[in-house]
């Protein structure tokens, strides 16, 4: 596989119909606001003029060695989670790996700890991941045990071309 | 030491000054942040604290709180003016512990590659950390090696009780 970029105008289209699909729950106002300053940015000071949308679900972070949608380098500029609201209060590291599976040191790790637990992270101006990109929710941080799906979260990152 | 928590408004105006020359980005995402706390969550008492390269690089991480807290929201710069200066990477770590030694411990790894990268993430609902808050500067996200001070950078997080 590869990137499939597209134009943002769509990309952030499909930002909009995440936050307001009733499969992915409801995201916080403040997530969806966050979204859209980034939009502002990308779109009126950003270099970059494509990009992916990339979601995914708690079942496919938690597969064995983790989720690699891509198999190829990118930049990531946003990243949100959010659990479903099955939790069962056990702690769940959602991992972005520089790799092509989820037995790499960890690039980025955010925590959902119980139920409808939310978080956005955004790089305005891209976070160089330059070999892959793999997606994983585990019971420790950068483990390579996954999570239970119900403590894990769907979610979606925004990527763009590779440095 | 313990929080010493203020009313948001007073917080919030901290972290508008703070960001002042910020990513436009990320003055919204805490933008978004603020308008959720006060108008959703009743508007809590919060803490600004910043942080810097020195701070996050001594050894095993700075400890500002020694108490339990709740995270809502940090922000990160790399050192260096954008296109020029290091490029070594560095980790700022979260520890829900006294130290950084401790990997299983690090509730949140956020990497940064570039000169003046910048980064945020917020935890609209609130990330508990119910032991200490360890913020540190290292050479990867899992070994407890803490980067130079020229190779991190400083910042800021929001907490509550």
């Amino acid at each position: 596989m590869a990137l499939t970029l597209e134009d943002q105008r769509a990309v952030w289209r499909k930002v909009e119909q995440f936050f307001n699909s009733s499969d992915s729950g409801t995201g916080t106002q403040a997530a969806v606001e966050a979204f859209r300053a980034l939009k502002k940015y990308l779109t009126t000071a950003g270099t970059s003029t494509q990009f992916q949308f990339v979601p995914y679900a708690a079942a496919d972070i938690v597969t064995n060695l983790g989720y690699s949608p891509l198999d190829v380098a990118c930049q990531v500029y946003g990243w949100y989670g959010k659990n479903s609201g099955g939790s069962g209060g056990t702690d769940s590291y959602i991992t972005l790996h520089n790799a092509a599976n989820n037995a790499s040191v960890p690039f980025v790790t955010n925590l959902i700890q119980d139920d409808n637990d939310e978080f956005s992270s955004i790089f305005p101006k891209g976070l160089d991941f330059g070999t892959d990109l793999t997606i994983s929710g585990a019971t420790t941080q950068g483990g390579a045990t996954e999570s239970a799906a119900a403590d894990a979260c769907d979610g979606f990152v925004i990527v763009g071309a590779a440095a | 030491m313990a929080l010493s928590l203020e009313a948001g408004n007073l917080v919030w105006s901290k972290v508008r000054k703070a960001l002042s020359n910020a990513n436009p980005a990320i003055q919204g995402q805490f933008k978004a942040l603020k308008e959720y706390l006060t108008q959703q969550e009743r508007n809590p008492t919060l803490q600004f604290q910043s942080f810097s390269d020195a701070l996050l690089t001594t050894a095993t991480g700075y400890t500002p709180f020694a108490a339990a807290c709740t995270l809502y929201g940090v922000y990160f710069i790399k050192n260096g003016t954008s296109g020029t200066g290091t490029a070594t990477d560095s980790w700022l770590t979260i520890a829900n512990d006294t130290s950084n030694v401790t990997d299983a411990t690090k509730f949140v790894a956020l990497m940064t590659s570039v000169a003046a990268q910048q980064v945020a993430a917020i935890y609209p609902r609130g990330l508990i950390f119910g032991t200490d808050f360890t913020l540190s500067g290292e050479t990867s996200a899992q070994d407890g090696t803490e980067s130079t001070a020229g190779d991190s950078g400083s910042g800021f997080v929001v907490v509550g009780a």
